[in-house]
């Protein structure tokens, strides 16, 4: 028997087992029933006897066997559909080339999604007669805003005002009232809890009321208490302290 | 129309306008109507690629030289009927009858030795999975080894080695546990 030959000692064994009932099968089984008989036997139209003898048959013949299982299958699934469409497509998935393309074909959006990420741009409409090729910034940009006016003059007792900033603020405002005239020039510092200068000297305008507004770099405030002064420098006179802490 | 070809092959020389032509002509359109059913079923025994339309086509010639045998009741059916019969004929073709090498002289000592008789075999083998079932029949009642079996049945190879193996097992499974049940 061809399965002796293997060199599977396990295959060789099973084959040794089965090998005289085999033998003996096949030499009772008789020639192959026709294709009519064989229909017949399927679809329950012979005699016992008959049955008996085609049933045996097909019980010791792996080609009758193979047949009606064929012929089962399609007689009850017409359309090829249900397991065997499973089984075509397990078979199409099966192939390295259909597997490996439908990978690469997944993994493409992804890299792309990957490489596009980096942040949303502003479409800006450029202004009639700008030169071609000018970077423009954005008309508008919206930023946090944090008034330091609740603590003007109260001392460190108070509560301090909080700048709370996420981390895709790039900038915020801080805006405080000071009495400013008409004729006098004022400047702004702004040192952090440690009494190092964040920001050194600038001068600073207000409105009419006095009120003012300083764009601030997130990047130049790390977490800590600050104190901003603001000074009347020409002619030098009064000073105005503000106090807040960034997180 | 490949049908009307055929009819042409059947009935040479008859005139056009002859009872016989308009017959063979009736025959060929029915026919024609069930040719795409007929092609699915073929396919779907034979395996898709193998002869499907050459069963077909030996489906008409046959039908039409029976067709004064045909009750007149299930046209559709009494064709897939003979389509049917044609591919059990094909499939059985692909097969030739092998005698199975002698295997005496085997290196297993006599503390393995296993005999299942043809009585178990034929019982355990009905109680198995169809797939498992065929294999271990082409394999070691046919005697074809498990590429040949791969490429008569549509299986791939690998299929066919896993159905050998898990049908071994199941078949020793099974025969184990009908011995405990005897003992």
């Amino acid at each position: 028997m061809k399965d002796a030959m293997s060199p599977d000692p396990e295959e060789r064994l099973f084959a040794e087992s089965v090998r005289d009932g085999v033998r003996q099968l096949r030499k009772q089984r008789g020639p192959c029933p026709s294709a009519e008989e064989l229909l017949a036997f399927l679809e329950g139209r012979l005699e016992s006897g008959d049955s008996t003898r085609v049933g045996e048959h097909v019980d010791a013949c792996g080609v009758c066997d193979l047949a009606l299982m064929r012929v089962r299958a399609a007689v009850a699934d017409p359309d090829g559909r249900g397991l065997s469409a499973w089984r075509r497509m397990s078979h199409l998935f099966g192939n390295p080339l259909v597997a490996y393309g439908l990978a690469a074909l997944l993994c493409y959006p992804a890299y792309v999604g990957i490489r596009s990420h980096p942040e949303q741009k502003v479409e800006i409409q450029p202004k009639a007669g700008t030169p071609p090729g000018t970077v423009l910034e954005p008309a508008v940009l919206s930023v946090p805003s944090f008034s330091l006016d609740a603590v003007r003059g109260a001392g460190r007792e108070a509560q301090l005002p909080v700048v709370r900033l996420h981390d895709q603020n790039k900038f915020f405002l801080l805006q405080f009232f000071v009495p400013m005239k008409a004729d006098h020039q004022y400047s702004v510092e702004i040192r952090d809890g440690a009494g190092r200068v964040t920001v050194g000297h600038q001068q600073i305008t207000g409105d009419t009321q006095g009120k003012v507004a300083l764009m601030c770099r997130r990047e130049s405030f790390a977490a800590s208490e600050y104190t901003l002064t603001v000074a009347e420098d020409n002619p030098p006179g009064h000073q105005f302290e503000f106090v807040f802490r960034v997180e | 129309m490949a049908g009307h070809e055929r009819h042409a092959e059947i009935d040479p020389g008859s005139a056009e306008s002859s009872p016989l032509a308009a017959e063979g002509e009736q025959f060929a359109f029915q026919f024609e109507a069930c040719r795409r059913e007929l092609l699915k079923l073929c396919r779907h025994i034979l395996g898709v690629s193998d002869g499907a339309e050459d069963a077909v086509q030996h489906t008409y010639l046959r039908a039409y030289g029976s067709r004064a045998r045909f009750d007149g009741v299930n046209f559709p059916g009494w064709l897939a009927r003979i389509a049917q019969h044609i591919c059990i004929d094909v499939l059985r073709a692909r097969w030739s009858s092998r005698e199975l090498e002698d295997t005496h002289g085997l290196a297993t000592t006599h503390d393995e030795m296993r005999v299942v008789n043809a009585i178990q075999i034929r019982t355990i083998l009905r109680g198995l999975p169809e797939e498992q079932r065929i294999c271990l029949k082409l394999f070691y009642f046919e005697g074809y080894s498990a590429k040949e079996v791969a490429e008569r049945t549509g299986f791939t190879e690998k299929q066919v080695k896993s159905y050998l193996q898990n049908g071994r097992r199941n078949f020793l499974s099974a025969w184990n546990a009908s011995n405990k049940g005897t003992k």
